[in-house]
């Protein structure tokens, strides 16, 4: 077999001779098979039978074959599932992975169909036995294939490490979706259209989509039947499923299928032909991005938007996991031109570690949220938390970036459940979560077998501080996300309930993603050799000392890496240098509990005994006392508490006076609540602020009044100012007529405070307090002043005092009354409720006379005006 | 083995002739890791292999140190990074070469003399250094005035070194700077830019040779300007080369009178005797230098795409992301929800203030001005507010409010049509105002801020009333990158930019692409019981002196 490893990407193609190899050698074994030769046949040839299938797909073999054809009238399932169980292990997910091949290789359908009625009969007392018992887990057969391809091989250790436990999905769903298939019609897109339970099940279930798609895809797109909005909904719905399946669609299909959905709609050009063309409004000036430089922008849209709630980006989830499972099937060399040619200012390995660190805090946190809602079991609770220091380590700090439009949903498309929309995130978020990981180690990997080391600093220059402190930063970039992905599969194993997903599901990623986390820093280690192993261990010692849960992982991870690799050279390799080895006989002795979990490295490693450990107990009070300052400690973190509980704003910045709160509250009125708060500075002499019209208007009276009157000013109406009020309303309305003429919009009398501000636009839905302000356009003629406050204090400038604040409140809201400043004429005003007047505010000759804007400035030139006119 | 007793001679050794490497990453300073360097090199050191004697064990190790810290008082400190953990877990904080190397010359020269001798000699030392502890020693050190004035004692002499070094350090300019500028000098995009001809004889020849109809400049006597030509033989070159200001020459123009002070800006253009001046400019000319213009910056941006050197502040996709298209909303500002549009790394405001002057707009009162949530609008940021006469102070005063921290301050020195600065600025209580100000105040600790790029200055002419410079944008692109959320507030139509949200009550509509802002906006919208009434009802709001109408009416004049 080719080289695993470089047999992924694209580009890579083994030649035909290989190639028709490999199918001679597939059919040859299935003839074996079929003879049914138990000598011949052990668990081995078929691990290897299974594992060889894996290169049957369209990248390799992107045409039908017809040697494969050829493999009619054989039986390869009944042989195998004739074997003695104790032979081959996990017999049934090994049929059921080998059906699944059968199943999405078109060329192998025949291998099912043959001996689906030998199948049966065989499983008859399996089905009679589980009869009714319906399994929450259902595996669509892509999916399956998908699962077991993360690995390099597959091998009875793996499916006894996954425990895959197929045998009901097989039983119960994959045989009799080929029973039916077998007796009647292929599945048409349109028999799903007429009845909607049908699509229902069909979209729900895995097994049945996958089905549909290995069996009938070319019958979705090859019709020119769907125009209508339903089918096009299923259309854009299964096209979301078979991009996700990549090598294993043709691919034409697949090609279309990318097509639909970054373009965004399903357009019968979009299916007929494999050329689309694009009509979605938003990418109509752009042809649409089949180049893999779009695949990494998306996943630079991601590391650009740390703060992005992905539960809220179902379409940038889509198109991630999308792009990075195309990403997963290139190679390194491939990876890095495509890094060089978008100018990206983060390396390949920052850009993909980035991803998979906030993939992972994204997970964490959510996990956190869903499952103190469904724990209640306090002991059950862990510390799930990621320090700090982790995002900020790795993260650079950048400002608020605008998103990129590719991002943002066609809502036409997008009209399904809430909760289903949620289950499909959170499963993407796994899936790319995953192949960031399988990217991440496929990139040490490939370095380690080209033989390069990014770490390799061939600037002379550069001092030796500086060059161990990118050694160190850069093993950081690896650790932070890699240590954080195993906190999430610790607690996708550990905490069984999941809301958003089953249960089996939650164990089999917390499988996925531990292994390939740990074969990640496994090539780390392999490429980078004692100083990553030096590295890890220092780390480790770090984050141990901050959280128990990951100090619990760490040991894991170290038992695994020393351990249970199969070979002992990271053994050997921490052996080989006293400062790596003196670092974990640290970090060992520190946290040894004198359990199994330390016993290897004591014995093993060291050569030593392991020292016992005593259990004590003690009580809280006790342990606290040992805790140094923990009176400080304490004290700070109530502190801490406070703050973040009452201040809105970082601690670090100036915290914004009370005052702004105040004026932002709905109620408050900035100069009847706290007087004594407000600087005189605010008293904004000239614009003298006035009773905003949805507000209940507080009675114009004495200083003492408003001292003791509260913030319920609703309460606080009377007939009198419920006219003040509807003057106020009337007035923010703009004039209908250029003499000011009240527009009936609401019945001038009669109304109750309440109607009245039921009548008024806005008054409930902002914060601010409106139309205060009208005094600032004092052109206009301001009346009366129906307070009777004398007009001068609104011309004294800041006046500071109580009372004159409020005086100044008091006139000017009822000044505020006649001032409307976009009124036609400027200088002039009239108004049919108190008979019209005409100031000249005697600024005109600033603009020249002659551009006739009016003068909305010098207020309380105005105002005496005004009273002077009043007086007289 | 007592090593209270017993001088550890070669880690003496070792820790002078290594302490900047073991205080550095990836030590750190850990005593573990120190130890183990230690084992390392006295390995390396003995041909043979060391017997077990010369092996110590960890806490050997450690009790040797603290020994010596205890001998050479100040020569070694220790930290303790989590109280939890025990003393294994100490860190040598910091490693004083100077005792160390006299504690190893007492020991070297007089191998032979007894202990007390060296207790004595430390003690003399402890006086010497008094005990203090390394932050009081900083801190003496930070005493610039007194160590570089008194030099009496040896001790101050040190002091008077160090400092000096500690002044020279400060002084420094970090290289972020300089790269932080040669970046801004390679990637920003050139705007077009010509240059104006500031030879009078030109501008009087044309006077002659322009008919100008309604002040716009219809035609020229080609025939006269290649007689001109003649006489001044750079002429020709220079008008199709240069911006030139031609006389507008009216009936009432009184030339004796000089050049209106006001010039393109005047109000009263129909009967103003002073002396106005149309632009000239070749059509070819604007066309040749948009063309020129266009191919630099697609060099400019061609080049971008190579590695970056310098990527501080930067997101990742720099260069392949396409710049947000305009965005805009037209709304009361004072009633808006801030909470709808997101966080941003940079606002500008222009707030109508009531400056108690004559202006050509309504104002806002101050009330509503500091009112405004604009605390919502960033994490960490930058927020530049326009002020202007007593909106200086007010302005601090709300940027305070908010929860931002004034900075810096910016001008705008005005000019006008001819380049010059203004003479008679429209506002100013007391001296007339040819300049206006922009407060910089800052929220947080924003970390991928580009500082030094620009100056404090902008001299830029004036346009339509209260219309700010665009070179403003170009600052704030240059401190917070191109794809940076801007937010501008109380902007107008000539404000909306690629890459900014623009919010104001005198934009025409709405325009929102990041459909998660546009759908909360329509939320917002839907909210509010008619939104019709409430967008009618904005009018009598902020700066709405219907503009537009104040312009038309200029231009008929």
């Amino acid at each position: 077999m080719a080289n695993t490893s470089f047999q992924t990407d694209v580009n890579d193609v083994p030649d035909d001779q290989t190639t028709g190899q490999l199918i001679d050698s597939i059919c040859n074994t299935c003839q074996l098979l079929h003879n049914n030769q138990p000598k011949r046949i052990n668990s081995k040839l078929i691990f290897k039978l299974v594992h060889s299938f894996r290169f049957l797909n369209y990248n390799v073999l992107p045409a039908e074959n017809k040697k494969l054809l050829s493999l009619n009238n054989i039986d390869i399932f009944t042989p195998i599932l004739n074997l003695p169980d104790d032979s081959i292990p996990e017999k049934f997910d090994i049929i059921a992975i080998l059906f699944a091949y059968c199943s999405i290789r078109s060329e192998l359908h025949p291998l099912i169909i043959n001996s689906l009625d030998s199948l049966i009969n065989h499983l008859r007392d399996s089905y009679d036995s589980t009869n009714g018992i319906v399994n929450s887990d259902i595996f669509g057969m892509y999916t399956i294939v998908s699962y077991v391809e993360q690995f390099d091989e597959i091998s009875p250790q793996l499916l006894q490490f996954l425990q895959l436990n197929l045998r009901d999905t097989l039983i119960h769903q994959w045989i009799p979706l080929w029973q039916n298939y077998k007796d009647s019609i292929p599945l048409q897109l349109s028999n799903f259209e007429q009845n909607s339970n049908e699509i229902t099940s069909l979209l729900m279930n895995n097994s049945k989509l996958d089905f549909f798609i290995a069996t009938s895809i070319d019958n979705l797109f090859n019709k020119q039947e769907q125009n209508g909005e339903k089918s096009s909904y299923i259309i854009y719905q299964i096209t979301k499923r078979v991009i996700l399946l990549n090598h294993w669609i043709p691919k034409d299909i697949y090609q279309i299928a990318t097509d639909i959905i970054i373009s965004h709609e399903v357009t019968s050009a979009s299916t007929s032909t494999s050329l689309p063309t694009v009509s979605s409004s938003q990418s109509s000036s752009k042809p649409i991005k089949h180049d893999l430089l779009f695949n990494l922008q998306i996943i630079m849209e991601l590391i650009d938007h740390p703060e992005l709630n992905y539960l809220e980006e179902p379409r940038l989830i889509l198109l991630l996991q999308v792009s990075l499972q195309k990403l997963s099937t290139l190679s390194v060399k491939t990876l890095h031109e495509i890094v060089n040619k978008s100018g990206s200012t983060q390396t390949l390995s920052a850009i993909f570690n980035m991803t998979q660190f906030l993939l992972t805090k994204f997970l964490v946190k959510m996990e956190n949220i869903t499952s103190s809602s469904s724990t209640s079991n306090l002991t059950l609770k862990k510390d799930y938390s990621i320090p700090d220091w982790f995002h900020d380590a790795i993260i650079p700090s950048i400002p608020p970036i605008s998103k990129s439009l590719f991002i943002f949903d066609n809502d036409t498309l997008e009209n399904e459940s809430e909760s289903n929309k949620l289950k499909f995130i959170v499963e993407s978020l796994l899936n790319s979560l995953n192949s960031t990981i399988i990217i991440n180690k496929k990139i040490l990997s490939q370095y380690n077998s080209l033989n390069l080391n990014p770490l390799t600093l061939t600037s002379s220059s550069t001092p030796s501080t500086v060059k161990l402190l990118i050694k160190e930063k850069y093993m950081e970039l690896y650790f932070i996300p890699s240590l954080t992905t195993l906190l999430l599969s610790d607690q996708l194993s550990t905490i069984p309930l999941g809301i958003l997903y089953p249960k089996k599901k939650r164990s089999l990623y917390a499988l996925f993603i531990f292994a390939n986390t740990t074969n990640l820093l496994e090539s780390l280690i392999k490429l980078h050799g004692n100083i990553a192993l030096y590295h890890l261990i220092k780390f480790i010692s770090k984050i141990s000392a901050t959280n128990l849960t990951l100090q619990k992982i760490s040991i894991k991870l170290l038992n695994h890496l020393f351990f249970h690799i199969g070979s002992d050279s990271v053994k050997q390799l921490c052996l080989q240098n006293e400062l790596t080895t003196q670092a974990l006989h640290n970090y060992i002795t520190i946290w040894n509990d004198g359990t199994e979990t330390y016993k290897l490295f004591f014995e093993d490693l060291f050569e030593l005994e392991q020292p016992k450990v005593d259990t004590n107990s003690t009580s809280l009070t006790t342990l606290l006392s040992k805790i140094p300052n923990v009176e400080t400690i304490i004290n700070l973190n109530q502190q801490i508490s406070n703050i973040t509980y009452n201040d809105d704003h970082s601690p670090i910045q100036p915290t914004p006076r009370k005052m702004s709160s105040q004026f932002s509250m709905e109620n408050a009125m900035p100069i009847s609540t706290n007087n004594n708060n407000i600087p005189s500075k605010y008293d904004a002499y000239s614009a003298s602020s006035f009773i905003p019209s949805n507000k209940p208007y507080t009675p114009p009276i004495t200083a003492s009044t408003i001292n003791t009157s509260t913030n319920n000013n609703n309460n606080n109406n009377n007939n009198n100012n419920n006219r003040y009020l509807f003057n106020n309303s009337m007035i923010n309305t703009p004039p209908v007529t250029t003499n000011n003429t009240i527009p009936n919009d609401g019945g001038f009398n009669g109304l109750t405070p309440t109607h009245m501000n039921d009548n008024i636009p806005y008054v409930n839905t902002t914060n601010t307090q409106e139309g205060k302000n009208d005094n600032n356009y004092p052109y206009g003629s301001p009346f009366s002043t129906r307070g009777g406050t004398h007009p001068m204090s609104n011309t004294t400038p800041k006046t500071p005092t109580v009372s004159s604040m409020i005086t100044t409140s008091a006139s000017s809201n009822a000044t505020s009354t006649f001032s409307n400043p976009w009124n036609e004429s400027p200088g002039t005003f009239t108004s049919n409720m108190v008979g019209g007047k005409m100031v000249n505010t005697g600024k005109n000759y600033i603009l020249g006379g002659h551009s006739r804007v009016r003068n909305n400035s010098r207020a309380q030139s105005i105002h005496i005006d005004q009273f002077e006119n009043d007086n007289t | 083995m007592t090593h209270n007793s017993t001088m550890n001679l070669p880690l003496v050794q070792f820790l002078m002739e290594n302490d900047a490497e073991l205080l550095k990453v990836p030590l750190s300073g850990h005593l573990r890791d120190i130890y183990s360097i230690y084992l390392i090199q006295m390995e390396n050191n003995h041909i043979e292999p060391p017997t077990h004697e010369q092996l110590i064990s960890f806490e050997e190790f450690v009790n040797d140190l603290k020994f010596i810290s205890e001998v050479a008082p100040g020569s070694l400190s220790f930290k303790r990074e989590n109280p939890l953990l025990s003393q294994v877990d100490e860190l040598l904080e910091y490693i004083d070469v100077f005792p160390l190397k006299t504690l190893y010359e007492l020991y070297t020269k007089r191998q032979e003399s007894s202990n007390d001798q060296v207790q004595q000699n430390s003690n003399k030392k402890k006086e010497q250094v008094g005990n203090t502890s390394t932050l009081e020693r900083l801190i003496n050190i930070l005493d610039f005035e007194k160590s570089m004035t008194t030099v009496h004692s040896s001790n101050n002499q040190q002091h008077k070194i160090l400092s000096n070094q500690l002044n020279k350090i400060l002084e420094t300019e970090p290289a972020s700077y300089e790269l932080a500028r040669q970046r801004a000098k390679e990637i920003t995009p050139v705007i077009e830019y010509i240059s104006t001809c500031r030879d009078h004889q030109h501008s009087s020849i044309l006077a002659s040779t322009v008919y100008i109809v309604n002040n716009k400049i219809v035609s020229m006597q080609w025939s006269k300007l290649s007689k001109y030509e003649i006489e001044n033989p750079q002429f020709m070159a220079c008008l199709k080369s240069k911006i030139h200001y031609v006389p507008n020459l009216k009936p009432q123009t009184d030339l004796t009178l000089g050049d209106c002070s006001y010039l393109d800006t005047c109000h009263k253009l129909g009967s103003c005797r002073y002396l106005h001046y149309l632009q000239y400019i070749p059509e070819f000319l604007t066309d040749e230098v948009t063309r020129e213009t266009h191919a630099k910056n697609i060099k400019i941006k061609s080049e971008s795409l190579k590695i970056p050197f310098y990527t501080h502040g930067n997101c990742s996709s720099l260069v392949i992301k396409e710049q947000a298209p305009p965005q805009w909303i037209r709304c009361d500002v004072r009633k808006f929800d801030f909470n709808i549009i997101g966080k941003f790394s940079v606002v500008i405001a222009d707030p109508a203030w009531n400056i108690h002057m004559n202006l050509p707009y309504g104002t806002c009162n101050d009330i509503e001005l500091l009112q405004l949530p604009l605390n919502h609008l960033q994490d960490e940021g930058i927020l530049f507010l326009w002020v202007t006469g007593r909106a200086i102070e007010l302005g601090k005063e709300s940027l305070a409010n908010w929860g931002y921290k004034v900075i810096n301050e910016l001008s705008w020195i005005k000019t006008n049509q001819l380049g010059r600065t203004i003479v008679t600025g429209r506002t100013g209580h007391w001296l007339n105002h040819s300049k206006e100000h922009l407060l910089l105040g800052v929220k947080g600790d924003p970390q991928w801020i580009n500082k030094h790029i620009d100056i404090d200055l902008i001299v830029s002419t004036t346009r339509e009333t209260s219309r700010k410079p665009d070179e403003l944008y170009g600052i704030i692109e240059r401190l917070v990158g191109p794809h940076a959320r801007k937010l501008e507030i109380f902007g107008r139509d000539h404000n909306i930019r690629p890459g900014w949200l623009t919010i104001g009550n005198q934009l025409s509509g709405t325009c929102i692409h990041e459909m998660d802002v546009k759908r909360k906006y329509d939320k917002f919208i839907a909210s509010n019981k008619n939104p019709n009434k409430w967008h009618k009802k904005d009018m009598n709001g902020i700066k709405s002196g219907n503009q537009k109408k104040f312009q038309s009416q200029i231009s008929t004049f």
